[in-house]
């Protein structure tokens, strides 16, 4: 009985797990309210408002060089 | 004891392979599933990406060659831009996303910086060169088609922050296929974990388990073993320094005598048997010790009484080295994934 269980805990791990990373029904889509997840040093200057892009005015402030030193380096 | 008058076979029996009776290999198959996702992770980044390189000439923005965002089976759309910065520079991008009807979905600026140098500290010294100059986006297209990049250089500038001329260049990598990595990999150890526990629950599943530690030179037990599946019989003996050494201690030898007995409830001997072990060497922080292991594989196909016994020779290297313990463990109904070899059983009678 335990054999049985274990196998089905496998199987649906793995077709859950598998399922989730390629399909990932929470990534953002085009149009939806909002702004996508972005990785790197990103600001975005407007969002999604009932299906459209509006960008919002304003002048960005520029940081400038942000280097940080030999942090990985030693 | 029966073993006693009878002479003991100097080396290993001839051994038979266990049958399909003794054999459970459809486990077999579940030690492929761990790698399904690793094999999905293969096949997402093997997959072609669009690939490009803008060139920003600061005085108007450069747009890029159209590239297709496509919300497919296998994955979906990521866009990196990543600026090869020169080294202790920094930089600034406005980027706007443009759909295939040609309107402005996604507008964002995009800072960056690289910093090489060299590092000294407690006498030592090396090099480094960092740098965040990457953006990866994430995302699906509201319809399938071609899209494309506007960007355009906002700042350039070196560390001082003086500004530097242009071009500066941009490459623009899409994949259409990107899958959450950190997740497939975790979907694979989660589930390396439940086939282990799943061959925990075939193959370790037995109808008695026993296990008898002694601290003396013989083990022995006596047993209602036989029926479905293989007798597996495991001796296991742990030798020690002694408190107080001898006088002229000697090497520990390489190789020990395991006496093996078993007998049935009439006293006839079954199997008596002399193994030369290895005797191998193991050690902790500060202590050290030696083990010798032997583990055989028996059928019974009827329930039986049966009587077992192991022996171990005690001292060892005139005195320099002592039996601590010896253990048996006897498992009963053992099912096997592969074919192993089993020391036959004499008739008795």
């Amino acid at each position: 009985m335990e054999r049985q269980l274990l196998l089905l805990l496998t199987l649906l791990a793995l077709l859950l797990g598998c399922g989730l990373a390629i399909t990932r029904p929470a990534l953002y889509r085009i149009g939806q309210e909002g702004t996508p997840r972005a990785r790197g040093a990103v600001a975005f200057r407007g969002r999604t408002v009932g299906g459209r892009w509006q960008p919002v005015a304003g002048q960005r402030t520029w940081g400038g060089f942000q280097g940080r030193g030999p942090s990985g380096a030693k | 004891m029966a073993s006693g008058q009878e002479p003991a076979d100097q080396v290993s029996p001839p051994q038979e392979i266990s049958g399909a009776a003794d054999l459970v290999r459809w486990p077999l198959l579940t030690l492929l599933l761990p790698l399904v996702p690793l094999l999905v992770l293969l096949a997402a980044v093997s997959l072609p990406r669009q690939r490009q390189l803008l060139v920003l000439d600061g005085q108007r923005p450069a747009v890029s060659r159209p590239f297709r965002l496509r919300d497919g089976w296998l994955g979906s759309p990521e866009i990196r831009l990543r600026a090869e910065l020169p080294p202790n520079t920094a930089m600034a991008l406005a980027v706007d996303l443009i759909d295939p009807a040609g309107q402005t979905v996604l507008q964002f600026d995009q800072e960056g910086w690289r910093e090489q140098g060299i590092w000294q500290e407690d006498g030592e010294s090396g090099s480094y060169d960092e740098s965040d100059a990457e953006l990866r986006l994430q995302l699906r297209p509201r319809q399938g088609g071609d899209h494309s990049l506007q960007v355009a250089l906002d700042a350039f500038s070196d560390a001082a922050g003086r500004p530097l001329p242009p071009p500066l260049r941009v490459s623009l990598v899409v994949d259409n296929h990107s899958v959450d990595r950190g997740l497939l990999l975790i979907t694979a150890a989660v589930t390396a974990l439940l086939v282990r526990l799943l061959w925990v629950g075939v193959y370790g599943d037995c109808r008695q388990r026993r296990r008898l530690r002694v601290d003396d030179d013989v083990a022995a037990l006596r047993l209602e073993l036989g029926g479905p599946g293989l007798v597996r019989l495991q001796v296991l003996g742990r030798y020690e320094e002694p408190d107080v050494p001898p006088r002229r201690p000697a090497p520990p030898p390489r190789r020990v005598q395991l006496e093996l007995a078993i007998a049935d409830a009439w006293g006839a001997v079954l199997l008596h048997e002399r193994l030369e072990l290895p005797l191998r060497r193991c050690s902790d922080d500060d202590d050290h010790w030696w083990l010798v292991s032997s583990s055989r594989y028996l059928r019974l196909s009827q329930p039986t009484s049966v009587r077992l016994r192991a022996s171990l020779p005690d001292p060892l290297a005139a005195g320099a080295v002592e039996l601590e313990w010896i253990q048996l463990l006897v498992e009963d109904g053992v099912v096997t994934a592969w074919p192993v070899a089993v020391t036959p059983l004499r008739k008795p009678g």
